[in-house]
C-alpha cells in the first residue's frame, strides 16, 4: 500500500551521493541523487532504492507512532 | 516488521505448456481499520501521513468518501485542484517507471536530474494551488486556482527532450503502430528506444491476459460486497477477476490500433501508460472531473479517485463525526489477484525461454505492483 515509513539515515558515502538505512534490521544502501542537505540522524522517505524526500523529525515521530498502533492492530 | 507486505510470485512449467503461476499477498489489506475511533479530522489529518507513493490519490478518496457519508458537497473548484494534484502524482509515477524502469531495460544510467526537477516540479504545483492549505479535509475553503501553465511547460520539455524527441502533440497524434514504429527507429529518447527493444526482441505481443477492466462500480453492490472481508483481500466483480490500470482507463486512437494487433500484451500496456502520461500533462490546468458514486446509504461514503496505478476505493462509516468503519480497496488487489491480469499474463510466457525472468519481470513493472515484489523460477 505504498506506505510512507520513515527510515532513518545511519551513514552517508563520502561523495554524498549515497547512504545506509536500515530496514526491518537490515542494511541497505540508497541513493540521495534526489534529495539535498541530508545528515545522518535525518528521516526520509523511500521509493525504489531513492531517499523521496526528508522528513521532519516531529512528523516522523507522529508517522512512526500511527504504524506502531497499525502493526499492534495486524499482530492481534 | 514488514508492515508494507510484499507479492510472492512464483513461476514454473505447467503440465499445459505455459506457466503455471502463484501469487501470495501478505500486504495489510485490513490496516485502515486504524482509523476506527478516530474523528473525521484526526483521520484525515493522520491518512496522508501513511501513504508516500500514492499519498494525494489516497487523501482525495478518503476525503470524498468521508464528504458523501457526511452529506456535504465539495465546491466544483475545490474539486478541481485535488484532481490536478492527483494527476500530477499520476505524472510523477508514469515519469519514475518509464525514466528509471525503462533505462534499466536499455542498461542506460537513470537520468536522475530530471527525476529531481520533477519531484521539484510536484512541489512547485502544490505550492501554486494550495500553499499551506490543504484541500483534502472536508468543508475546503474554496479554492481559486492560478494558472500553472509554466510548470505544466516544463514538464512538456521535460518529456519531449528525454523520453519522445518529438512534441507531445505531435506524439498524441499518432493513430497508426507503422508511425509508432518508425519513431523507435528514428529516435534514441527512452520511450523511444524501449519500444524498439520489445519490438526487435520480440516482446511486443507477450504477456496477454483476457481479464476484463473494471467497469463502473454499481454503488449498492459495492456496498454488499465490501462488508465481505475476503473481497478486500481478492476482489471479484461479476464473481470475475478484473484490472484496473492505466491500460484499462486511457484511450486513444494509436492505443486502438496496437490493441487490435497485441491485444493487452506488453507493447500495448507500454503504450497505454505513456500515452496517460502525455495525456495527464496536457490535461493538467483542467483535468476531467472524478464521477462519484451516488449515495445509497446515510452515513456511509464511498470515494474514488484515479491513483497511477488503478481505481482506489476508500469506504467510510461516519456517526457523529467519529469513524466508526474505514476500509480500502487498492489497485493492486484487482491487478495481482491469483487468477488476475498478472496470473493470466504471466501464465501465457515460455517457461523454458533463457530470458524468461526478464520478460515476467517486465509484465509485472508494467501492471506494477504498489509494493516491492519477490520472483521465484521453479526450477532455476
Amino acid at each position: 500500500m505504498c506506505l510512507a515509513l520513515p527510515t532513518q539515515i545511519i551513514a552517508i558515502s563520502d561523495d554524498q551521493q549515497n547512504a545506509t538505512v536500515s530496514l526491518d534490521g537490515i542494511r541497505k544502501e540508497i541513493s540521495l541523487a534526489l534529495v539535498e542537505d541530508i545528515v545522518v540522524g535525518d528521516y526520509v522517505l523511500l521509493h525504489v532504492g531513492y531517499a523521496l524526500s526528508k522528513v521532519d523529525i516531529v512528523e516522523a515521530e507522529k508517522t512512526l507512532a500511527l504504524f506502531a498502533e497499525m502493526n499492534d492492530l495486524e499482530s492481534a | 516488521m514488514n508492515l508494507e507486505g510484499k507479492i510472492a510470485i512464483a513461476l514454473s512449467p505447467s503440465a499445459e505448456g505455459g506457466c503455471a503461476v502463484s501469487i501470495h499477498s501478505s500486504r495489510p489489506v485490513h490496516a485502515a481499520r486504524l482509523f476506527q475511533g478516530k474523528t473525521v479530522t484526526q483521520t484525515l489529518q493522520s491518512l496522508p501521513l501513511l501513504f508516500s507513493v500514492c499519498g494525494t490519490a489516497q487523501a482525495a478518496a478518503a476525503v470524498r468518501g468521508c464528504e458523501q457519508a457526511l452529506g456535504i458537497e465539495a465546491p466544483p473548484a475545490t474539486e478541481r485542484v485535488r484532481q490536478q494534484l492527483v494527476a500530477m502524482e499520476t505524472i510523477r509515477e508514469h515519469l519514475w517507471r518509464t525514466l528509471l524502469g525503462w533505462s534499466t531495460l536499455l542498461d542506460q544510467p537513470p537520468p536522475e536530474q530530471e527525476l529531481a526537477q520533477v519531484m521539484a516540479l510536484q512541489q512547485q504545483l502544490r505550492q501554486a494551488l494550495i500553499g499551506s492549505n490543504t484541500p483534502f479535509l472536508p468543508q475546503a475553503d474554496t479554492i481559486h486556482p492560478p494558472s500553472i501553465t509554466h510548470i505544466q511547460q516544463q514538464l512538456q520539455q521535460i518529456i519531449e527532450r528525454t523520453l519522445l524527441g518529438i512534441p507531445l502533440q505531435q506524439w498524441l497524434a499518432f493513430d497508426k503502430i507503422d508511425q509508432l514504429f518508425e519513431w523507435g527507429q528514428q529516435h534514441r529518447t527512452v520511450a523511444a528506444a524501449f519500444i524498439q527493444q520489445l519490438e526487435q526482441r520480440g516482446w511486443s505481443g507477450i504477456g496477454r491476459s483476457t481479464t476484463p477492466a473494471l467497469p463502473t462500480l454499481e454503488s449498492r453492490k459495492i456496498h454488499t460486497l465490501m462488508e465481505q472481508p475476503e473481497f478486500v483481500e481478492q476482489p471479484l466483480w461479476e464473481q470475475t477477476p478484473h484490472e484496473t490500470t492505466p491500460l484499462s482507463r486511457t484511450q486513444s486512437p494509436l492505443l486502438d490500433a496496437v490493441r487490435q494487433r497485441y491485444g493487452n500484451a506488453l507493447l500495448t500496456r507500454s503504450v497505454g501508460r505513456l500515452t496517460e502520461l502525455l495525456q495527464q500533462i496536457q490535461q493538467l490546468p483542467t483535468p476531467t472531473p472524478q464521477p462519484m458514486l451516488p449515495s445509497s446509504e446515510s452515513g456511509i461514503g464511498i470515494g474514488i479517485s484515479q491513483a497511477a496505478r488503478g481505481q482506489l476505493l476508500h469506504r467510510v462509516s461516519v456517526e457523529e463525526e467519529q469513524i466508526l468503519r474505514y476500509q480500502i480497496l487498492a489497485p493492486t488487489e484487482w491487478n495481482f489477484h491469483p487468477q488476475g491480469a498478472v496470473a493470466e499474463a504471466l501464465q501465457s510466457l515460455d517457461p523454458h525461454s533463457p530470458s524468461l525472468q526478464q520478460q515476467a519481470q517486465l509484465i509485472i513493472h508494467a501492471i506494477d505492483p504498489c509494493v516491492g515484489y519477490d520472483l521465484t523460477i521453479h526450477p532455476q
